[in-house]
C-alpha cells in the first residue's frame, strides 16, 4: 500500500491581520498520487499550498510530511522544501534570477550541493522540460508556457518527491497547456506526486485521480474524480461548474433520458449514443457540429463506430489503471 | 528614446555579435574601467584624444551603434557638464577676458574646463561601450567574480530582473491610461488632475514593486533560500587567447600614450600640456 506523503490534522491558518483562510482542513495525499484541489478564486488554495512545504505555518491543527509532523527549524525547513517543491501561479514570482541558467541553479545552490552537482542537475532539469539550449536567455525574452517550463525546472532541479503546482495551466495557450500536462505526466510516471490548484475543470478531470474541492477555507468535498463531478451541489457550492460533457450529461439525466454521468467528450457521446439511439445521436452530431465523430460514423457504419467507442472506452480504462 | 525604447534598444545592442561581445565579461569591465582609471590620471588633452580614438575602434569592431552610443554619451554629458561649464570662471590664472559684475574667463580655467571634459567624454564613452557590450546580467557576474559580496550582487541580480518586469508594467498601465484617453500634456484638463493621475502611476508602481518584492521572497523561500545560501555563477567561460590579446593591445597603448605623454606630447602645444 502507497504511504502517505502528505497529511493534515484539523488544521487551520489565520493571517496576522486577523483573516481567517483555512479552517479544519484533514486531507490525506498519498505517494505517486495525482491529486487537484479546486476552488474558486479566493477559495485559499494557495494559502494551503503555501503550508506544504512550511512557508505558512498552521495556526492550529498539524500538517504531516512523510509522515513527520513538520518543524519549523531551519534545518528541517530545508529538508522539507526540498522534499515538496512548489510551482507558483505567476512564474514572474518565481522566476527572479536574470538568467535561465542561474535560475533553475538558484535550488540546488541552496541545498548546498557542489557546483558539479548543480551543473549536472540544471543539464538534466532543463532537458526534461524541453528548454536545453536557452540556458543564457532572460526570462524576460521567454514566452508564458516557457517561463512555466523553466519554473518547473527550477523545481526539477532539486530533485523533490512531491510537486506542487499553483494554477499550472492559467494563462497558458492549449499549445502551452498539453507541454506542461505532458511534463507532468512523466512525471507522476516516475513516482512522483502531483498536486494541482486550478479552476479548470476540464483539465482536473482528464489529470487527477483524487480532487479536494475547497470553499471558504473549507474542504466540502473529496474523493474520485467521478465522486467530484457527479456531485453538482458541491461544485455549484464551491462556485464552481462540471466539466461541458458531464453538465450536457446531467441535463439529458433531468430531461428523463436513461444516461450516466460521464466526464470526458469521448465518454459523453457513447453514453449519448447508447441513451438516444444511433439516429438521435447522429442528428446530435450534427447538432454540435463534430466533423471528428461524424465523419467516424460515415465512413465506419453505425456498428463498427458503436465498436470502435467500446474499445476506445477499455483503452481508457486501461491507461487510467496503469 | 523614453525609458522603455531605450532598455530595448540597449539589449539589441548587447544581444549582437562580435569579438568584444563574446569576451569574458571581467576582463571588458577591468579594462574599460582601467581606462576610466588611467583617463582621471592624466593629464594631457592629447592622450585623452588617443584614448577617445581607440574607444571609438573598439565601438566599430564591436559592431555597436555609433549613433546610439553617441547619443547616449550626449544625453549623460549635461551631468558633469554642468560642474565643468563653471571652471573658466572660477579657476585661478590669466584672464583673457572681462565681464560685467567682476566675471572673467582665465586662460587655466579654459584649459582645466578642456580636459575635464575630455576626461568626461572618454569615461562615458567607456561606459556605453561596456553597457553596449556586456548584457546587464554578464557585469553583475563578472563583480560577483571579482569578489562582490553576496548580498549586493542578489541585490543587483534581482535589480536587473526586474527592471524589465517594471517597465512593462509601466508600459501597460500607460497604455490603460491612454486607452481612456490620458494626455499627461493635454493643455485642456486641469494641471493638477493631471498631476495627480501621474501621482497614482508612481504609486501604483511602489506597490505593484512591493508586493512583487514580497512574492518573490516566497518563492526564493520555498527554494530553500538563507543567509547562508550561495549563487551560482557560469563556470564555462574561460580566459582565452582573445582576452590575452585584448588585454595586450589595451595595456601596450596605455604604455606607448605614457612614454609619449611624458618624452613627446608636451612639445606638442596646448593638446599636450600638462594641465594641473
Amino acid at each position: 500500500m502507497a504511504k502517505t506523503i502528505i497529511q493534515t490534522e484539523n488544521m487551520s491558518f489565520t493571517y496576522p491581520d486577523g483573516t481567517p483562510a483555512l479552517h479544519d482542513i484533514n486531507i490525506e495525499i498519498k505517494e505517486g498520487e495525482r491529486v487537484a484541489v479546486i476552488g474558486s478564486n479566493g477559495a485559499g488554495k494557495s494559502t494551503l499550498f503555501a503550508h506544504f512545504n512550511g512557508i505558512n505555518k498552521p495556526t492550529s491543527g498539524l500538517i504531516k510530511i512523510d509522515g513527520k509532523p513538520a518543524v519549523y527549524e531551519k534545518k528541517e525547513l530545508l529538508e522539507i522544501r526540498q522534499k515538496v517543491g512548489i510551482v507558483f501561479q505567476n512564474p514572474d514570482d518565481q522566476l527572479f534570477a536574470p538568467t535561465v541558467v542561474e535560475d533553475v541553479a538558484f535550488g540546488p545552490m541552496n541545498l548546498g550541493l557542489s557546483d558539479d552537482e548543480v551543473d549536472e542537475r540544471v543539464e538534466e532539469a532543463l532537458e526534461m522540460v524541453g528548454m536545453s539550449g536557452l540556458e543564457k536567455k532572460a526570462p524576460h525574452h521567454l514566452s508564458g508556457g516557457q517561463k512555466k517550463r523553466v519554473a518547473i525546472a527550477g523545481i526539477l532541479a532539486m530533485r523533490p518527491e512531491i510537486m506542487v503546482l499553483d494554477e499550472p495551466t492559467t494563462g497558458l495557450d492549449p499549445e502551452g497547456v498539453r507541454q506542461v500536462m505532458e511534463i507532468l505526466y512523466i512525471l507522476n510516471r516516475k513516482d512522483m506526486s502531483i498536486i494541482v490548484a486550478s479552476h479548470d475543470v476540464e483539465m482536473v478531470t482528464e489529470f487527477a485521480d483524487k480532487i479536494f474541492v475547497l470553499h471558504d477555507g473549507e474542504i466540502i468535498g473529496q474523493g474520485t474524480t467521478e465522486e467530484i463531478f457527479n456531485d453538482c451541489e458541491t461544485l455549484y457550492k464551491a462556485h464552481l461548474r462540471p466539466p461541458k460533457s458531464a453538465e450536457l450529461l446531467h441535463l439529458l439525466k433531468n430531461g428523463g433520458f436513461p444516461v450516466n454521468i460521464k466526464l470526458t467528450v469521448g465518454e459523453a457521446y457513447h453514453e449519448i449514443l447508447h441513451a438516444l439511439g444511433s439516429h438521435a445521436y447522429h442528428n446530435l452530431l450534427h447538432l454540435v457540429k463534430d466533423d471528428l465523430h461524424h465523419k467516424l460514423l460515415h465512413s465506419l457504419g453505425e456498428d463498427k463506430y458503436h465498436e470502435l467507442l467500446h474499445l476506445l472506452e477499455e483503452n481508457q480504462r486501461d491507461i487510467t489503471s496503469s | 528614446m523614453n525609458g522603455v525604447g531605450s532598455v530595448r534598444e540597449l539589449e539589441k545592442e548587447t544581444d549582437k555579435e562580435s569579438p568584444l561581445h563574446s569576451m569574458d565579461g571581467r576582463i571588458k569591465l577591468i579594462l574599460l574601467v582601467f581606462i576610466v582609471v588611467y583617463a582621471v590620471f592624466s593629464t594631457q588633452i592629447m592622450v585623452m584624444i588617443f584614448l577617445e580614438i581607440y574607444l571609438i575602434f573598439l565601438i566599430y569592431i564591436s559592431h555597436v551603434s555609433f549613433k546610439n552610443s553617441f547619443t547616449r554619451v550626449l544625453l549623460l554629458l549635461p551631468f558633469g557638464g554642468f560642474i565643468i561649464a563653471f571652471q573658466p570662471f572660477i579657476h585661478p590664472g590669466n584672464i583673457i577676458w572681462s565681464g560685467y559684475f567682476g566675471i572673467h574667463i582665465t586662460d587655466a580655467g579654459l584649459m582645466w574646463a578642456a580636459l575635464l571634459m575630455s576626461r568626461l567624454i572618454v569615461a562615458l564613452t567607456s561606459i556605453v561601450l561596456l553597457s553596449s557590450i556586456s548584457p546587464m546580467q554578464e557585469v553583475v557576474q563578472s563583480f560577483r567574480k571579482l569578489g562582490m559580496p553576496r548580498e549586493i550582487s542578489m541585490i543587483l541580480s534581482l535589480m536587473i530582473r526586474f527592471l524589465f518586469m517594471f517597465f512593462d508594467e509601466l508600459h501597460r498601465i500607460m497604455h490603460a491610461q491612454k486607452a481612456r484617453c490620458f494626455d499627461a500634456f493635454n493643455k485642456k484638463i486641469p494641471y493638477k488632475w493631471r498631476m495627480k493621475q501621474l501621482g497614482y502611476t508612481v504609486a501604483m508602481m511602489f506597490l505593484r514593486a512591493y508586493e512583487q518584492g514580497e512574492t518573490v521572497y516566497l518563492s526564493m523561500a520555498s527554494r530553500g533560500f538563507s543567509d547562508e545560501s550561495r549563487l551560482y555563477h557560469d563556470r564555462q567561460r574561460k580566459i582565452g587567447s582573445r582576452e590575452y590579446i585584448f588585454i595586450g593591445i589595451t595595456l601596450l597603448l596605455v604604455a606607448c600614450l605614457q612614454i609619449l605623454a611624458t618624452f613627446l606630447f608636451h612639445q606638442w602645444g596646448w593638446l599636450g600640456m600638462y594641465i594641473l
